[in-house]
């Protein structure tokens, strides 16, 4: 998960020199006197490597647009503060303050998307963003007694 | 020499290949943490090895001994996603001999694996839960992401802006170009 607006431009630069990359190879490869299918199997990773870091760049944008995925239960909440911060438009070090704790921290629980925080953490985090999350409960019938 | 005991400022492996066994890699920091973190998440890492185990098996099976781990597995991160890597069988893409030996290499690795995820088509990625990016068959069966490294260019640059391969590419951080130290896995 791209996670820093610096690390967002680092991406997209290198979007573009990986799909240059790809077109330079397919070309090559056109005259080395491949198949098709070995031409294919040739380029599928780097097609594929070139097209996750694509996704995530799209992702990025997304949040910074405010685009969120719902969330189920606790699954992602820690991808989900990250987004949130990204859509507030706030820096780590910004966050780190208002929290009142080092960037390296914010920095390290970012990169660790809040793996094992406590549920007191999540929320001064959430206070910290000015965010409020709500959740919808579905029960199953037969639970609903 | 032997995986480091510590993991490093920036929370890598100070640079380097280091040669170890899944036996050498499950009693290291890879999997038992250097203390530093109190939610390093030591069962999960430890599934992930026994994960890519099964694939490390198949390429060793099928003449293939040149494998690494690299990724954010072999960085301080309390609970990675998955397992990356790449593996290099000495091969080139622009020779057409060595692209025969690759469609072996791959048709046996299949023959091998009851789910046949030896295929990096990007239309054989599928979305998972909160991932944003689609992810390839190998990653769903197992969350392991290996590439093979056939001597092509990556399109990722070094900080001077020369493009790397996978072997450079994948010993330097994400961001910021930092070196890194990975690991070649050895029977």
């Amino acid at each position: 998960m791209i996670k820093t607006e610096k690390e967002y431009l680092e991406s997209k630069i290198r979007l573009d020199a990986e799909f240059k990359e790809l077109d330079a190879h397919a070309e090559k490869m056109k005259k080395s006197g491949l198949t098709p299918e070995q031409i294919k199997l040739a380029l599928d990773p780097l097609a594929s490597f070139a097209l996750q870091l694509k996704e995530e760049v799209e992702e990025y944008e997304k949040l910074k647009r405010g685009q969120f995925d719902i969330l189920e239960n606790f699954n992602g909440i820690g991808r989900m503060l990250v987004a949130l911060r990204i859509f507030k438009g706030l820096k780590q070090k910004e966050l780190a303050e208002k929290l009142d704790v080092t960037e390296a921290q914010v920095s390290r629980d970012e990169r660790n998307e809040y793996h094992g925080a406590s549920i007191e953490k999540i929320q001064k985090v959430l206070d910290a963003l000015g965010v409020t999350l709500k959740s919808a409960i579905e029960t199953d019938y037969k639970d609903a007694v | 020499m032997p995986i480091p005991s510590k993991f490093n400022a920036d929370g890598l492996l100070d640079p380097g290949t280091y040669d170890a066994s899944f036996t050498d890699i499950r009693n290291s920091i890879l999997v038992l943490g250097d203390g530093s973190s109190s939610s390093w998440d030591t069962e999960w890492r430890a599934e992930l090895v026994n994960r890519a185990e099964v694939l490390v098996k198949q390429l060793w099976a099928v003449g293939v001994n040149d494998v690494f781990l690299d990724g954010s597995f072999v960085e301080n991160k309390d609970h990675p996603n998955d397992i990356d890597g790449y593996f290099d069988p000495h091969l080139s893409i622009l020779n057409p001999a060595d692209m025969v030996i690759f469609q072996k290499i791959v048709s046996d690795l299949n023959n091998l694996d009851p789910h046949k995820i030896w295929n990096w088509d990007p239309r054989s990625r599928k979305a998972y839960r909160g991932y944003p990016k689609k992810q390839l068959p190998m990653w769903l069966f197992y969350r392991v992401e290996f590439f093979p490294h056939l001597d092509q260019g990556t399109g990722i640059k070094d900080q001077h802006g020369n493009d790397q391969k996978f072997p450079a590419a994948f010993r330097q951080s994400r961001s910021e170009f930092k070196p890194k130290g990975i690991i070649k896995v050895i029977p």
